[in-house]
């Protein structure tokens, strides 16, 4: 009862954007030969060999040229290294890929990208040991600089990314080039766009905070190190669709550094806001959870019109949120972030962090306190909302603590947090209102 | 008063996706996967919809064959997924449902249609109203969610009672609309569930990760997959998981507004890049086809190289692969603007 199949001619992309430069009928010829030797298990010659074509279209230019390049108004570099180590909570160690800056900086996660509302940014990427690409997770330029390969190149030698920076938020960065193998492999990093005040504010007009941290849930399988740059495109079952993690981190520390590290764990005084920006850098969805009320405020750089109050949340692959925590009384506070199983939901590793409060204990704050609405896919959320605190205390000064942030750290005076606000609609419980809207100095460009 | 016809595929110039047709109203079409088509009305009307439960075989983007269960619009082919039945609130329903297999097997809409099991050669009528507007999974209810899993669903969608192009009444206007069914296949599974073997969530493990029933090349070749318009001409975009596992649906060039889940407004407002698709959900989210907000220069300063071609691709990255390998082969997309 099959319904009628005729192959179809040999692959020839027409997307839009592509060019083709004579790789195509080599890539396709090349495919149908490997495909005629892979031909088992039921597949097709034919139709194996379009999808390979298909799998290796992208493949490569050297480098090509950005298009209507301008000065940009910040750089950043990034080489592509294909012998990192990191140590593993049981002692081994993790053999892995990742993005190195002009410093050195390495790591899981690649060194952050951190930039400012209205800048034009060039990301710099020196491709080694075969093509790779970098995608800004969230930001949308053209296509030319979305760092996709089918959709315009991947990058043999080296390419410029041009896109200027919109919407301030958590975003993220990786290589799109045999995406399951090379982000697992730690081709990723932060990447944050802040207002154009800076770190300390969520974006203009937003929640002012003193602490940040990126939490980078992270799941690996060293399995997959053993893998080629391009294994499987050639058809062969190298097994991209079973990821079976079994090391579980916060950033690049698990088990009980994750407690203490002070990179991922927080310190923080009564009274003060912690802002913590979550990223899923794994396949699997993840289920934050906390022993207190966080504010959920902004998720994949937009923010909510409103904030809500929750414990929990599950996170599919590549979302962010960011949620704020406003502790009034001194403690501990548990953060703990567990892999689940895309098809099972069973928990398949953890790992957990803390925020330590310290300081007097603070008064409740005034004003009726809001029901919590219940959090999507997890039980309601007991206990009030997180209200405001009273507008009157300035907080001091932030320390912006950003894991992978070596080159970005700076502190930022209340002055320039409180410069202007852009948004039409006032952001749910803000700390403190936002001072009248200035206008800013425009910005130099070039042509 | 069904009429059926197929569709001709533009890509591979098959006739492998059917779809029905009612004949009682231009209006009241049922249409293909894609971009539906509706005339708006302001009365109800009836519908009679004969589906079969039907076994074959459908083929994978690398040739693979896989056996299937589908609800099929004809008695002697299989649809994967089932045809959409598309509706508008206030009408009346009448889906005959016949299975042709030697197993029981049903029908079910959530919360507002059961046929229970249908005996192996018998046929049940369902009499319902349509439910409100939204988009729904039509499934077998019959040792869920494995019957689902082996192709017995597709997805109903009933559109407002007042007309309009909008998810929900009062809800934002869009210019048109696509249907995303998307779905995993085991193929060793398949073969395995074909025979009648009992299962466990623990033992699927997927190697195929279909749009409507394609992947990779194929599906952005797919002109019923592939989301296009003008600036400023906002696309709703239906999806419904018909699989087991929890997706990340990620549009590259815009945010979207998701604004249901399950046919009911979602419970927080939000502007996504990322939409999660837990196993059985349906979720509508808006892609108002905006300029794209990093572009830089700005777009008038370019020329007929400026490209807004973008995929849509689940970024839990297994998905994105065909037969264990095969990158991008998986449930990728494209959204593309139109000039």
């Amino acid at each position: 009862m099959a319904t009628p199949e005729t192959a179809p001619a040999p692959y020839v992309c027409d997307l839009p954007g592509w060019n083709a430069d004579g790789r195509t009928a080599a890539a396709a010829q090349a495919a149908v030969e490997t495909a005629t030797t892979l031909n088992a298990g039921g597949r097709d010659a034919a139709k194996l060999a379009a999808a390979v074509a298909f799998a290796t279209d992208g493949w490569p230019q050297e480098s090509p040229d950005t298009p209507h390049r301008v000065r940009p108004d910040v750089t950043f570099y990034r080489e592509v290294y294909g012998n990192g180590k990191l140590r593993m909570p049981d002692g081994a160690e993790l053999r892995h890929w990742g993005f190195e800056d002009e410093h050195g900086n390495r790591g899981i996660p690649s060194p952050l990208i951190r930039v400012r509302e209205g800048q034009v940014v060039h990301t710099q990427l020196k491709s080694t040991k075969g093509p790779h690409t970098i995608h800004h997770h969230g930001i949308e330029p053209d296509a030319h600089n979305d760092g996709v390969g089918h959709t315009s190149f991947d990058v043999n030698t080296r390419y410029t990314y041009q896109w200027r920076a919109a919407e301030a938020g958590t975003y993220f960065y990786h290589c799109h080039v045999n995406t399951p193998l090379h982000v697992q492999m730690g081709l990723f990093g932060g990447l944050i766009v802040d207002p154009e005040t800076g770190p300390g504010t969520l974006w203009a007009g937003g929640p002012v905070y003193d602490h940040e941290r990126f939490w980078v849930g992270c799941a690996f399988d060293p399995a997959w190190a053993r893998l080629d740059h391009h294994a499987g495109v050639d058809g062969a079952d190298v097994g991209l669709n079973r990821l079976q993690p079994r090391y579980f981190l916060i950033n690049d520390k698990g088990g009980a550094e994750a407690l203490e590290d002070p990179d991922v764990a927080v310190r923080a005084a009564t009274g003060q806001t912690v802002l913590m920006r979550l990223l899923n850098a794994t396949y699997h969805p993840q289920r934050w959870s906390w022993d207190t009320d966080v504010e959920c405020v902004c998720s994949d750089g937009r923010a909510f019109d409103e904030g809500y109050a929750l414990r929990e949340i599950v996170m599919a692959p590549a979302e962010r949120y960011d949620l704020l925590l406003r502790p009034r009384s001194p403690g501990v506070h548990r953060v703990k972030v567990e892999t689940l199983h895309w098809i099972t939901g069973r928990v398949l590793g953890a790992a957990e962090t803390l925020v330590t409060v310290t300081g007097a204990p603070l008064p409740d704050p005034p004003g009726p306190a809001q029901p919590p609405a219940p959090p999507y896919q997890a039980p309601p959320a007991p206990g009030p909302a997180a209200a405001s605190p009273p507008a009157a205390a300035a907080p001091p000064a932030p320390q912006v603590a950003v894991k992978g942030a070596k080159t970005a750290k700076r502190k930022v005076t209340l002055k320039e947090r409180l410069k202007r606000r852009k948004r039409e609609k006032p952001p749910a419980r803000t700390r403190r209102p936002a001072a009248k809207k200035k206008k800013p100095p425009a910005k130099k460009r070039r042509p | 008063m069904t009429a059926i016809t197929t569709a001709t595929d533009a890509a591979q110039g098959t006739t492998r996706r059917s779809f029905i047709k009612l004949s009682a109203a231009t209006a009241a079409a049922l249409g293909t996967y894609g971009v539906l088509a509706w005339a708006p009305r302001a009365e109800g009307r009836d519908h009679t919809i004969d589906l079969f439960i039907t076994a074959g075989e459908t083929t994978m983007v690398d040739g693979r064959r896989v056996p299937v269960r589908t609800y099929s619009p004809v008695e002697d082919g299989v649809s994967l997924p089932g045809p959409l039945v598309l509706v508008a609130e206030r009408d009346r329903l009448r889906i005959a449902i016949t299975n042709t297999l030697d197993t029981p097997h049903g029908f079910a809409i959530d919360g507002f249609a059961d046929s229970g099991p249908i005996a192996p050669g018998a046929t049940t009528a369902l009499d319902l109203v349509a439910p409100p507007a939204g988009t729904y999974l039509y499934q077998d209810p019959v040792d869920a969610p494995f019957n689902r899993l082996l192709g017995l669903h597709g997805a109903l969608v009933t559109m407002p009672a007042d007309g309009t192009s909008t998810p929900y009444a009062g809800g934002p206007v869009f210019a048109r609309q696509w249907i995303w069914v998307i779905q995993n296949i085991d193929t060793a599974w398949c073969e395995r569930a074909a025979l009648g073997a009992t299962t466990t969530l623990d033992e699927i493990v997927p190697d195929y990760f279909l749009i409507n029933g394609r992947s990779g090349v194929e599906a952005v070749h797919d002109e019923a997959i592939t989301i296009h318009g003008r600036l400023g001409e906002p696309a709703l975009v239906r999806i419904l998981n018909a699989g087991v596992a929890t997706h990340a649906m990620h549009f590259h060039g815009n945010h979207l507004d998701v604004l249901c889940h399950n046919a009911k407004r979602a419970p927080h407002a939000m502007r996504k890049d990322t939409i999660m698709m837990p196993a059985g959900f349906t979720k509508d989210a808006l892609l108002p086809f905006r300029a794209p907000p990093d572009i830089w220069p700005p777009m008038a300063q370019w020329g007929t190289e400026l490209t807004l071609s973008y995929p849509m691709h689940c970024h839990a990255e297994m998905s994105q692969t065909a037969g264990g390998g095969l990158y991008p082969n998986g449930m990728l997309a494209h959204w593309e603007v139109d000039r």
